[in-house]
C-alpha cells in the first residue's frame, strides 16, 4: 500500500562523505535525513585523519625543538606527556565534530541517532536509545565507511595489540612499537612513535614501503626513516604474535629467514575492510565485490534507490574521494550535471616527516599505460627556502606526456608538501600542458618552486640544478 | 551570399506567451553546431536555453539580457556563411521581428495628418517630422534610481533622456521592460538611444578561435582533428581532452542535455500587524492561476468507481520479492493501467485548448508531486512503451527531480492524462481539478480492507475508490465510464495488461 516517504532522502553514516552528501542533498530541495550511530564526522574526523594530524603536530613540534640548538636556540626538551597530546587530539576531533553538527542543523537536515539497516528496498529501521522505528525514503545512500582490518593471529584483547583508535589514545609512550603495515596509515604511526621517543619497526609484505606511491619516493622514505632510527623490513611477511609478561613477540618471515622482534605495543595498518555489518545487505542481493558495495559512476547500486559512496564503496580510501563521490551522487539523482568522481584526479597525502603528497600515474604505471613519458625530479637541496628552513631533505617528481605536454602524475615528499600538490591538482585537472604550467609564475623564495623546476626538467632546462 | 536562420522565442507548452532573457551562450561571430545552446529564457515556469536549429555563425544578437520577447520574436539571426549588415538587415525587415535595430516606422505624421483642431485650449504636441529632441517631457520627474526596472531598460532610459518614473511598468515583478520604455517612446516620439549590435568580425574555417583546454588543443593537433569537429563538454563550453579523443574514435556526436532550470524564486513576504501577506510568484502564481483557468473554464464532471487490489497488490508483492533492482508501488501499477486502458479510450488521452481538440496515440501521464512551491506534474512519456520495472524507476527519477526543480522542457509540458494520488495520506476519496489542456484527472484515494459482498457472501477485500474529472466540453459521461470501467477491470485482473 502507498504510504508517505518520511524523506525524499536518508544518507546512513555522518562521516565527511555522507555529510556532505546529506548537505548537497538539502541544498538542491531534498527533505533529507542522516543517520549515525556515533558521532558525526564519522572515523576521519574523529578517530583518523583529524586526531592523528594532531598528534603529528606534536610530534613535529618535539622534532623542532630537539634540532633547535642547530639554530643558536638553547632549549632542552624535559619530558614529553603523551596524554597532553592526546588531549590536544581529542579536542581538535570533538570541535570539528560539534561544528559539523552546526552544518547539518544549518542546512535543515534531520539526524536520526542509531544504527540503521535495510529492511527492504527504500525501507530503512533505525535501532536507537528511544527504541526502534522504520523509515520510508525513495533514495537511501550508504556511507558507513571502513574499518582498519586486524589479523587472525592477533587477539584484539590484549592490551599489547594495538587498533589504530588505541594508537590515538595511548596512555604512556610504548617503548617499542612494531607496525605491520607501511602504507599511509603505517607510516604516519610510525613516525609518531618515532618523534615521541618509542623504538619503532615497520613490516611490510611488499618489496619497499608506501607500495602504492612512486618507487622512488618509497625508496627516498625509507632513507629518511632509517636515519631517524625506523627500523624497516619489507618483503617480509607476518607469522604469529606471542604475547609475554614483559614484551610481546612478533614472528616475521622474510623468503625462508623466520626472525623474532621482541616489541611493547604491535599495530596493525594491513588494509581495510568495508563497515557492512548489520546493514542487510545480503537479504537485499546487493552486489558486492571483496566486500565492498558495487555501484555504478554515481553511486547506484544494484537495488532500487540504493546507493553507496566513500569507502565502504571501495578504494581509494580517502574522505576526500568520499566527499565527491557523495556529492556526485546526490547530483546526479537529483539531476545535475555531474562528471563522476572516478573521473577526478584523487590526490593523496602521507602526513609522516617528511610528508608525500602525489596525484596521478606513477612511473611504473604510466609506463605499464604506454604513455610516451618523460620524467623530470628537483631536489630540495637545490631550493633555497627548503634549506634556510632546515627542510632540505625531500624532491618533487613529474611525469610529462611527450605527445601532448599533459602532466601524468606528481609526486613529492619533502616538509609541507600536502599543502602543495594542489598546485598539481589544478593544472591536472584544468588539462594545462607543461608549457603554460611553465609560464606560471612561482614566488620566491618558497619551496613550490621545486615544483615549477620539476616540470622544466623533464624537457632539461631546469635552471636551478 | 549567406543564407540567414533565425533564432526565435520558442513556445513551451500551450501556457508561454513570452519569455526574458536570462542569459546569452554565444556572442555574434560565434560558430554554432546545430542544437547548440544559444540562450537561456526565464518564463513563469521555467528556466530554459533555446537552441539552434541549423549550424552557422552568429551574425545579430537581436534583444538584450533582460527583455521581455514574445513567443516567435526574433532572438538571433545565424548565417551559413559571411552576410553583410545589408543583408542581415534585410532579413530582419523581412521577419518584421523586434530586432535590435527595429525597421524605422512611417512617421505618424506623414500616415494620418492630424487634423487642426482649434477648440482645445491646449495645442497638442505637433508630431515631429524633424529627428526627435534629445529631451521632452519624459525627460523630467524626481530621482528614478528607486523605480523598478530591468537592468537594461534603466540604462537604455539613462542614455535616451528617460525619466522611469514616466514610463507604465508592465514587466515581470512590476517592472519597466524595454518594451514599456519603447511604448513611452513612441507616444512622446521619442528614439531610443539602442545599442548598436555587435559587429561581425568574421570567421575562418581554422579551430583557433574553437574555445579549448590546453591539452586537448595539442591532442588535436597530434591527431589531425579539427576542433570545430568535437563536442564542448568541458568547463565553460571548452573542448576537453575527452571531447578530442571521442572525435578522434569517431563517435557519433549526440545532441547536448536540456539545460536544467534554475530553482524558481523565492517568495517576498511583508509582515503586516500578524498578517503575513505574500505576493504569490514563481511556480505557485503559475498553480494559483492555472487551477483558477480550469476550475473557472471547464465543465468538471466526475465519475466514481471501486476497484479491488488484491490482485494488484499480489502482483506488486510478488515482482518486489524477486527483484531488489525496482520496487514497484501500487501507484506504478496505476499508471500503467491507465495507459493500457488509455490506448482503448483516446477520447480520454487528449488535449483541448477551447478549440482545437487533439488525441494522442501515446499516452503522456502527468502525476502529481508534492513540491517546496507548490504541486508539480512530470509527464511520464508515452508511458504505454514502459513495462513495470521501467515506469516505477522513471517515476522515482521524476518525482526527484520534479522536487530539485531539474526537470526538462518535455517532462513538465504535454501531459494527455493526470493522475492525483493522495491514498498515502490515507485520504478515502476526492475530487481533482483538470491539468488543462488534458481532458481527464484521476484522483486516486488510499486502499483499505472495506467490507464487500461476494456470491452473496460478506467477505473484505483491499478496496481503492478512483475518481475523475473528465471536461464535458469534449468528454462525455459515457466515455468516462467506459474508461473507469476498463480501468478497474485490468487492476482487479492485472494479467490483462499483457493482453
Amino acid at each position: 500500500m502507498s504510504k508517505v516517504n518520511d524523506y525524499d532522502l536518508m544518507v546512513i553514516g555522518g562521516g565527511p562523505g555522507g555529510y556532505s552528501a546529506a548537505i548537497r542533498s538539502s541544498q538542491l530541495g531534498l527533505k533529507t535525513a542522516l543517520i549515525e550511530k556515533a558521532e558525526l564526522g564519522g572515523v576521519c574526523l574523529n578517530w583518523g585523519c583529524i586526531p592523528t594530524k594532531a598528534l603529528l603536530h606534536c610530534a613535529e613540534l618535539v622534532n623542532d625543538i630537539r634540532s633547535a640548538s642547530k639554530y643558536g636556540i638553547d632549549v632542552t626538551l624535559n619530558s614529553i606527556d603523551i596524554a597532553l597530546m592526546v588531549g590536544h587530539s581529542r579536542n581538535t576531533a570533538s570541535r570539528l565534530s560539534s561544528g559539523v553538527a552546526y552544518l547539518i542543523k544549518k542546512n535543515g537536515i534531520d539526524v536520526i541517532e542509531g544504527s540503521a539497516a535495510l529492511k527492504e528496498p527504500c525501507v530503512v529501521t533505525v535501532s536507537g536509545a528511544t527504541g526502534e522505528r522504520d523509515y520510508r525514503s525513495p533514495h537511501i545512500v550508504v556511507a558507513t565507511g571502513a574499518t582498519l582490518r586486524n589479523l587472525p593471529d592477533l587477539d584484539p584483547q590484549s592490551p599489547r595489540v594495538w587498533s589504530a583508535r588505541d594508537a590515538m589514545t595511548p596512555d604512556a609512550n610504548p617503548g617499542s612499537l612494531v607496525v605491520i603495515g607501511a602504507g599511509a596509515i603505517g607510516v604516519e604511526f610510525a613516525s609518531f612513535y618515532a618523534d615521541v621517543g618509542a623504538s619503532v619497526t615497520l613490516v611490510e609484505a611488499a618489496d619497499r614501503i608506501l607500495p602504492t606511491e612512486d618507487p622512488e619516493i618509497s625508496a627516498r622514505m625509507q632513507k629518511a626513516l632509517k636515519s631517524r632510527g625506523i627500523t624497516c623490513h619489507t618483503s617480509t611477511f607476518f607469522d604469529s604474535f606471542t604475547d609475554g609478561a614483559d614484551q610481546g613477540v612478533v614472528q616475521v618471515r622474510s623468503g625462508d629467514t623466520v626472525s623474532d622482534i621482541a616489541c611493547d605495543r604491535v599495530l596493525v595498518a594491513v588494509g581495510v575492510s568495508a563497515n557492512t555489518d548489520g546493514l542487510g545487505l545480503d537479504s537485499l542481493g546487493v552486489a558486492l565485490d571483496r566486500g565492498f558495495i558495487q555501484t555504478d559512476a554515481h553511486g547506484a547500486t544494484n537495488v532500487a534507490g540504493l546507493y553507496a559512496i566513500g569507502d565502504v564503496a571501495g578504494a581509494p580510501w580517502l574522505a576526500h574521494k568520499a566527499v565527491h563521490e557523495g556529492v556526485v551522487c546526490i547530483e546526479h539523482l537529483a539531476g545535475v550535471d555531474a562528471k563522476p568522481a572516478g573521473e577526478r584526479l584523487i590526490p593523496g597525502c602521507i602526513y609522516a616527516r617528511p610528508q608525500v603528497a602525489s596525484i596521478g600515474l606513477t612511473e611504473p604505471a604510466a609506463r605499464e599505460a604506454g604513455r610516451n613519458f618523460s620524467v623530470g625530479r628537483f631536489d630540495l637541496q637545490a631550493n633555497g627556502k627548503a634549506l634556510a628552513s632546515g627542510h632540505g631533505d625531500g624532491m618533487v617528481k613529474v611525469i610529462l606526456d611527450d605527445d601532448t605536454g599533459e602532466i601524468l602524475g606528481a609526486h613529492m615528499i619533502g616538509y609541507g608538501v600536502s599543502e602543495q600538490i594542489q598546485g598539481y591538482a589544478i593544472a591536472m585537472g584544468a588539462e594545462l600542458t607543461n608549457k603554460e604550467f611553465e609560464e606560471v609564475v612561482f614566488p620566491h623564495p618558497t619551496q613550490s618552486e621545486a615544483m615549477h623546476e620539476a616540470v622544466l626538467d623533464a624537457e632539461g632546462i631546469a635552471l636551478n640544478q | 551570399m549567406a543564407t540567414l536562420s533565425a533564432v526565435v522565442m520558442p513556445k513551451w507548452g500551450m501556457e508561454m506567451t513570452e519569455g526574458e532573457l536570462a542569459e546569452w551562450h554565444v556572442a555574434v561571430g560565434d560558430q554554432l553546431a546545430a542544437n547548440a545552446d544559444v540562450v537561456d529564457v526565464e518564463t513563469a515556469k521555467i528556466v530554459n536555453t533555446v537552441t539552434a536549429s541549423a549550424a552557422g555563425t552568429v551574425v545579430r544578437l537581436c534583444a538584450s539580457v533582460g527583455d521581455v520577447v514574445p513567443v516567435g520574436g526574433l532572438l538571433a539571426v545565424v548565417a551559413d556563411g559571411a552576410a553583410d549588415e545589408a543583408e542581415i538587415d534585410a532579413f530582419v525587415g523581412g521577419l518584421g521581428g523586434s530586432g535590435a535595430a527595429p525597421a524605422p516606422e512611417e512617421a505618424p505624421a506623414n500616415a494620418a495628418p492630424a487634423p487642426a483642431t482649434a477648440s482645445d485650449t491646449t495645442t497638442a504636441p505637433a508630431p515631429a517630422a524633424a529627428p526627435a529632441p534629445t529631451t521632452s517631457k519624459l525627460s523630467e520627474g524626481p530621482d528614478d534610481s528607486d523605480v523598478p526596472a530591468s537592468p537594461v531598460a534603466r540604462r537604455i532610459a539613462a542614455k535616451s533622456g528617460i525619466n522611469l518614473h514616466n514610463v507604465t511598468a508592465s514587466g515581470r515583478h512590476g517592472r519597466v521592460s524595454l518594451d514599456d520604455l519603447r511604448q513611452a517612446a513612441a507616444g512622446a516620439n521619442l528614439d531610443l538611444q539602442l545599442p548598436a549590435a555587435r559587429e561581425f568580425d568574421g570567421h575562418s574555417a581554422d579551430d583557433s578561435e574553437v574555445n579549448a583546454t590546453p591539452v586537448a588543443r595539442r591532442l588535436a593537433a597530434k591527431l589531425g582533428v579539427n576542433l570545430n569537429d568535437c563536442r564542448n563538454t568541458g568547463r565553460h563550453g571548452r573542448v576537453s581532452k575527452a571531447d578530442v579523443e571521442a572525435a578522434a574514435a569517431k563517435r557519433g556526436t549526440a545532441a547536448p542535455a536540456a539545460a536544467p532550470a534554475s530553482a524558481p524564486a523565492t517568495t517576498p513576504s511583508s509582515r503586516v500587524d500578524d498578517v503575513s501577506q505574500q505576493t504569490l510568484a514563481g511556480a505557485r502564481k503559475t498553480i494559483a492561476r492555472v487551477v483558477a483557468k480550469a476550475k473557472q473554464e471547464v465543465p468538471h464532471f466526475r465519475v466514481n468507481i471501486d476497484v479491488n487490489v488484491d490482485e494488484a497488490m499480489a502482483l506488486r508483492r510478488m515482482l518486489n520479492a524477486r527483484r531488489s533492482d525496482v520496487k514497484v508501488s501500487l501507484n506504478d501499477i496505476l499508471i500503467r493501467a491507465c495507459a493500457s486502458a488509455l490506448e482503448n479510450h483516446p477520447r480520454l488521452n487528449a488535449r483541448f485548448d477551447g478549440e482545437t481538440l487533439e488525441q494522442h496515440s501515446q499516452a503522456h501521464i502527468a502525476s502529481a508531486v508534492a513540491a517546496e512551491n507548490g504541486v508539480l506534474m512530470p509527464v511520464l512519456r508515452d508511458a504505454g512503451s514502459l513495462g513495470l520495472a521501467a515506469t516505477s524507476t522513471a517515476m522515482r527519477d521524476l518525482a526527484t527531480r520534479a522536487k530539485t526543480g531539474r526537470l526538462a522542457m518535455d517532462e513538465m509540458d504535454g501531459a494527455t492524462f493526470s493522475i492525483s494520488n493522495l491514498g498515502m495520506f490515507g485520504i478515502d476519496s476526492f475530487d481533482a481539478i483538470i491539468n488543462q489542456p488534458a481532458v481527464a484527472i484521476l484522483a486516486v484515494g488510499a486502499a483499505e480492507q472495506r467490507p464487500i459482498v461476494r456470491d452473496g457472501e460478506l467477505t473484505s477485500g483491499l478496496i481503492m475508490k478512483l475518481s475523475l474529472s473528465s471536461d464535458h466540453r469534449v468528454v462525455d459521461g459515457a466515455d468516462a465510464a467506459q474508461f473507469l470501467a476498463e480501468l478497474k477491470a485490468l487492476l482487479e485482473t492485472p494479467a490483462m495488461m499483457l493482453g
